[in-house]
């Protein structure tokens, strides 16, 4: 199997007895080959198997403030904590963060303060019963506010901050309805904190949205607009082309209510 | 006297919370009495499609004069994009005249490559932001900060180096506020003097 990426090539060959061997190279430079990848059983797909482990790694949330405030059994079958998709480990997931990273998890709660500046911890704590349940914790002044105390908006940022400056991010992050319980300054945040994250190239954001202030936080090119032809979803790419003079004078959250998104290439 | 400018960030975003402490240290320095009343745009693209609006309201509400301020770099600039200040003036320009705003009392500065370039002119102040009082950090920016292709990139990878995890610049603004001490480095970049020069009527 052979990938061609812009800067280099990489080769996944599989010996008759089953080994996986990687080799990368770039022009003018030969990468180190990594032997001794798993051995694969005959028939079993390379890329199938490579592919799969990029894909289980992808993340997709639709966050519920509701369940992210209340205690949540500590997962004990799984060496990785994984953020749920509807963010209910937040506090666990944010206690992997504090043991493995300590510095990650200080950036976290230096851009919470941003959002809210009376923020001085945020805890993740870990009841003592015989179920033992993560729960989340902030502390403001001599005060600890529990998580079900917490304001949905902050509980939201709490879980987005977490899932886009984990020290490991998953490939592709696809986060539904964003904006939801955010004011405009923390979106603004939000769409900085995306930019840091796939300039660093360490992972891809998907994110779905209904909010006009939001799309003028981004580039035409960025948007996707997704609706129903005939009963069936189809997604289109605004047209850039016969846009040109409308983005001149609009902007793409101005352009998305008077319609004009609609109607580009498949 | 009473000055509008209009800038491209979100509210308490990077320029709205660095310029109104340019704006003190300013009127420290020059001996110039004046209010700053500072209008964030939220983006550019609205910057450039709302200015003359927003500086005839700010010149009706009593501002003297009106600061339009903007980065030459777009907020997602695609590889291979030609920069233009120019084009993005011919747009502003054509706009203050569409919303009759008074074209002598505006004034435009924009910023070669974007907002980071200022930042980057002042070693002290960056010093200042990565060092602790046990430990003190020499800053070495890049010499010619305004030529750089990337002042965000660049940032970024000093805040990775000095161990300050991700550069984000909403975030980091009250820090540079805190960090600027004085306006030394800062003057020393074309464009920062023409700002301070449009914003107090003198050169500094």
């Amino acid at each position: 199997m052979i990938q061609r990426r812009k800067d280099r090539t990489e080769r996944w060959t599989r010996s008759a007895s089953g080994e996986v061997n990687f080799q990368g190279e770039r022009p003018g430079q030969k990468l180190a080959d990594h032997v001794g990848m798993p051995k694969l059983s005959d028939g079993q797909s390379m890329l199938k198997q490579f592919a799969w482990e990029s894909f289980k790694r992808w993340q997709f949330l639709m966050l519920n403030p509701e369940r992210m405030g209340h205690p949540t059994p500590q997962q004990r079958a799984t060496s990785e904590v994984r953020l749920l998709r509807d963010g209910s480990n937040v506090a666990e997931y944010l206690n992997e963060i504090r043991e493995t990273d300590l510095s990650a998890f200080e950036g976290i709660l230096e851009a919470l303060r941003y959002v809210l500046p009376y923020a001085a911890d945020l805890q993740p704590s870990l009841t003592w019963e015989l179920e033992r349940a993560f729960y989340l914790k902030m502390k403001e002044g001599s005060y600890e506010v529990p998580g079900w105390l917490l304001s949905t908006g902050t509980l939201r940022i709490v879980a987005l901050l977490a899932a886009l400056r984990h020290p490991k991010p998953p490939p592709l992050l696809v986060i539904e309805e964003i904006e939801n319980g955010l004011d405009p300054r923390t979106l603004h945040l939000v769409v900085e904190e995306i930019r840091a994250a796939i300039t660093a190239r360490t992972t891809q954001v998907i994110i779905t949205t209904h909010s006009p202030y939001l799309l003028d936080l981004l580039d035409l090119s960025h948007i996707v607009v997704v609706e129903r032809d005939k009963g069936q979803p189809v997604f289109r790419r605004p047209d850039a082309t016969q846009l040109t003079e409308w983005s001149k004078s609009f902007s793409p959250g101005r352009l998305y209510t008077m319609g004009r998104l609609t109607g580009g290439t498949q | 006297m009473k000055v509008g400018l209009l800038v491209e960030c979100g509210r308490q975003g990077l320029e709205a919370v660095v310029c109104t402490r340019i704006c003190e240290l300013l009127r420290e320095r020059r001996d110039v009495k004046f209010e700053i009343d500072i209008v964030p745009m939220d983006n550019k693209a609205r910057l450039i499609q709302e200015c003359g609006t927003t500086a005839a309201l700010l010149l009706g509400n009593g501002c003297d004069r009106v600061v339009i301020l903007w980065d030459e770099r777009p907020a997602w600039p695609t590889v291979g994009d030609k920069l233009c200040w120019h084009r993005d003036r011919v747009d502003i320009l054509a706009n203050l005249h569409e919303a009759k705003a008074q074209a002598a009392k505006v004034h435009l500065v924009c910023i070669e490559r974007e907002f980071e370039s200022w930042l980057l002119h002042d070693k002290r102040m960056l010093a200042c932001m990565f060092s602790t009082v046990e430990h003190p950090i020499p800053v070495k920016p890049p010499r010619h900060p305004d030529r750089l292709p990337n002042p965000k990139g660049t940032m970024t990878r000093l805040f990775r180096k000095h161990g300050r995890g991700t550069y984000v610049d909403v975030q980091h603004a009250k820090q540079f506020t805190r960090c600027l001490a004085d306006l030394n480095g800062l003057r020393r970049c074309d464009t920062f003097r023409r700002f301070a020069e449009k914003v107090t009527g003198r050169a500094i």
